[in-house]
């Protein structure tokens, strides 16, 4: 769920490092927009480089446009890693700073972030 | 039409021809999708007797109607006539295969005949080409993967292929995907390089309706509460969304069923170094999944940053791994497991039979039985990880010592005789995998009665469902005490159990719907994918149909194989997990009483118990007179 300390609009962010390419947030964005499963009708891209270990979530979308979206991205409510958020610029830089630190004592932060919406 | 795609496409190899074929409407209800329309068409067109080598044989890709959804993740079925056991095979796979071959507009891809060089097929969308692949035989699993994106010019191609040792018709190949995912072994991978279909790459542009999108995504809710992070209330749920399988050794080895050393040992001395947690933080780089995976990381991303295998990367640990290239042959070293695997892999080679082969020859060398003369020179003692690797590449290419064993462990101890057929795990041809039945009698009875052999993945994961989740009215309607059946080291009820298991896995396996979620509520009670397929499709299924569609598809398999010489007394296990108790741990002592399971089985099943054959009355009551007749059933 958005902060709102009033520093700023919420945005879509994506943490590469968490994306492990599953496509769920594209599938699930395509049936918000349109009740199918099919990536043209989605806002969302991954792009991957599978073998290096590559998975990076290219979003097209203010959720403020998408009636169901704009309480509770539908993106962000469906990725099981914490990957997509949707905050302020700075709330998310200090997120990502203890996700970051987190990770030394709590090497599971490295596949699933503490944030997730499930 | 919602859900399925409506067509399936043949490819003659032989004539080098396509065609496209509507999905029969019988098909869709009474067989659901996946490996319910392989054992249909199996059975109908390949006859008994054909050689699984040669062109009567079909291989065959399916998926079903959740497939391309959310629900469908990655899974898949390969089918085929096995060479290895001279059965009927099938296998499961991930990765990202099964939606795009959805979203291409098929059902199922069945190959037949023989080409008469290598070739590959490329399917984009309703363009399908059978190209040559001379260029590519030979390439190991990356090499080919990469050659494949540079050919089409398509680094999204989504990929099946067999490596060297499938090409080299070894019955210990495997099915590769996408790099890293496998599935069909028993010899479907020898079957395909029989056919020299080197690979088939897919591309599709389409996506999937739902008959009902709103109640579909309810359903879609209900299913994936039962395992979210957040939301599960089932203890084996959160473990798996951080380590994958990865959590499962420690357990297994605390219950004593840790399979070491060829199955002399329950107890593995090297556990410390297989800890999640450490795995996690000494190797994990990211997570990894298969398509639309609700978990944070099934699989992992790799990377090894100290010692001799400094700089490597990989991808998957699992527990099986752990087993069959750890305990069972005694190396207890992590970055070699991911070292191995990718070895493995590259060569298209299946770690978890030929894991078992190389632990039986480690027993016999260490018992004198095969010497270094044997052996090519290689000191085959239990945790010379330098011999397993030189093993791989030896079978692969059928080198040496390599083509005594590269027909699974059953011919390779027939070959060597001297005794080593009393240690050779196997159950009807097929190579043993990795859990214990002396730790779960149920496992037993799953291993010694499973139509394509000794394979685990055919039930659900074993343990047990957590019944407070699950509706008291669907609880009272189980065809055994739950009390009992779930007690372990118990025969009570296991016979009835094991038909429940397999009945509702074939459901899983035809949606199709990864096993591996299948947790909660949703591993009892089939009312959420009732649900989740009526309002995908547009038609009405409830949970007892697809229990109905379950038990047929599981009949159908077991008429194949009886119409193929199978009877009761292929239904067994290896002596040593009948008449050898486990010297230490938490399930030392006892073996397994096969016989009692078997009957109790057997009429559960409505199967008649001298022949292990299906009753006449069974088969007609699931429509399959015609079958019923073609077998001889008897009343």
């Amino acid at each position: 769920m958005a902060q709102k300390t009033g520093t700023g609009k919420p945005r879509l962010y994506a943490e590469a490092s968490l994306c492990k390419g599953c496509d769920l947030c594209v599938m699930t964005c395509s049936f918000t927009n349109s009740g199918q499963y099919h990536r043209d009708r989605s806002r969302i891209r991954i792009f991957r480089v599978r073998d290096d270990g590559v998975d990076i979530p290219l979003i097209d979308c203010d959720p403020e446009t998408v009636p169901r979206c704009r309480e509770r991205p539908q993106c962000v409510y469906s990725c099981p890693t914490g990957s997509l958020v949707y905050e302020e610029r700075d709330a998310f830089a200090l997120m990502l700073a203890e996700l970051e630190a987190g990770r030394r004592a709590r090497p599971s932060y490295k596949v699933r972030a503490p944030w997730t919406a499930r | 039409m919602n859900g399925w795609a409506g067509t399936i496409l043949r490819v003659d190899l032989t004539r080098r021809q396509v065609r496209k074929e509507p999905l029969p409407d019988r098909l869709r209800r009474e067989y659901l999708g996946g490996r319910g329309f392989a054992i249909r068409l199996l059975y109908d067109e390949v006859p008994p007797g054909a050689d699984p080598l040669g062109p009567e044989n079909k291989l065959i890709f399916s998926i079903g109607p959740l497939n391309g959804t959310p629900i469908g993740m990655g899974r898949m079925t390969v089918t085929t006539k096995s060479p290895e056991t001279g059965f009927y095979m099938e296998g499961n796979s991930g990765g990202f295969f099964a939606p795009e071959l959805k979203w291409a507009g098929y059902d199922m891809i069945v190959l037949e005949g023989q080409a008469d060089r290598p070739v590959y097929l490329w399917i984009r969308d309703g363009d399908v080409e059978i190209r040559d692949a001379s260029h590519l035989w030979g390439k190991t699993i990356s090499q080919t993967e990469q050659a494949l994106r540079e050919e089409l010019g398509d680094p999204e191609i989504k990929t099946r292929y067999i490596g060297p040792a499938g090409e080299n018709l070894s019955n210990l190949s495997i099915v590769m995907g996408e790099m890293a995912h496998a599935g069909g072994r028993g010899g479907v991978a020898a079957v395909m390089g029989a056919k020299r279909l080197k690979a088939i790459a897919v591309r599709g542009s389409g996506g999937v309706r739902v008959a009902r999108p709103k109640a579909f995504e309810e359903a879609y809710e209900t299913v994936r509460r039962e395992v979210d992070y957040r939301t599960t209330r089932d203890p084996y749920v959160r473990p798996w969304h951080i380590y994958g399988t990865m959590f499962i050794p420690k357990m297994v080895n605390d219950m004593g069923g840790f399979m070491s050393r060829n199955a002399q040992e329950g107890l593995f001395d090297g556990i410390a170094r297989f800890r999640a947690e450490e795995l996690m933080r000494q190797y994990v780089v990211k997570g990894r999944t298969c398509f639309a995976c609700p978990t944070a990381s099934c699989g992992h991303f790799l990377e090894v940053k100290e010692g001799p295998h400094a700089g490597l990367r990989g991808e998957g640990i699992q527990a099986g791994l752990m087993i069959s290239m750890g305990s069972s042959v005694g190396v207890d070293d992590p970055a070699w497991l991911i070292h191995i695997n990718n070895v493995t892999n590259e060569l298209g080679l299946d770690y978890m039979s030929f894991g078992t082969v190389a632990a039986w020859a480690m027993e016999a060398y260490e018992k004198g039985l095969l010497t270094r003369a044997d052996t090519d020179g290689l000191e085959l003692r239990f945790g010379n990880a330098a011999a397993v690797e030189a093993l791989a590449r030896k079978i692969s290419y059928r080198e040496g010592f390599g083509a005594v064993l590269a027909d699974g462990v059953k011919r390779a101890a027939e070959r060597v005789g001297r005794g080593t057929e009393a240690f050779a795990l196997h159950v009807k041809g097929l190579d043993m995998t990795t859990i214990e039945p002396r730790a779960l009698f149920h496992m037993g009875l799953v291993y010694a009665v499973n139509d394509v052999g000794a394979e685990h993945p055919r039930v659900h994961v074993p343990y047990p469902p957590v019944l407070s989740l699950v509706p008291e009215a669907v609880i009272n309607r189980l065809p055994f005490d739950p009390a009992k059946a779930f007690v372990r080291q118990s025969p009570e009820q296991k016979g009835a159990l094991v038909k429940w298991l397999f009945d509702t896995r074939a459901v899983l396996n035809s949606l199709e719907t990864c096993v591996f979620m299948n947790r909660g509520r949703v591993y009892v009670d089939f009312e959420p994918y009732a649900q989740a397929l009526s309002t995908a499709t547009g038609e009405e299924f409830g949970p007892d149909d697809l229990y109905t569609i379950g038990e047929r598809i599981v009949n159908l398999e077991r008429a194949f194989n009886v119409r193929e010489g199978a009877s009761r007394k292929d239904d067994t296990l290896p002596s040593r997990f009948l008449m050898e108790p486990l010297p230490a741990g938490g399930s030392a002592g006892v073996v397994v009483p096969l016989e009692q399971m078997l009957d109790e089985y057997y009429a559960a099943r409505g199967w008649d118990p001298e022949t292990g054959r299906p009753r006449a009355a069974t088969l007609s009551r699931l429509g399959l007179e015609d079958v019923a007749r073609a077998i001889g059933a008897v009343a």
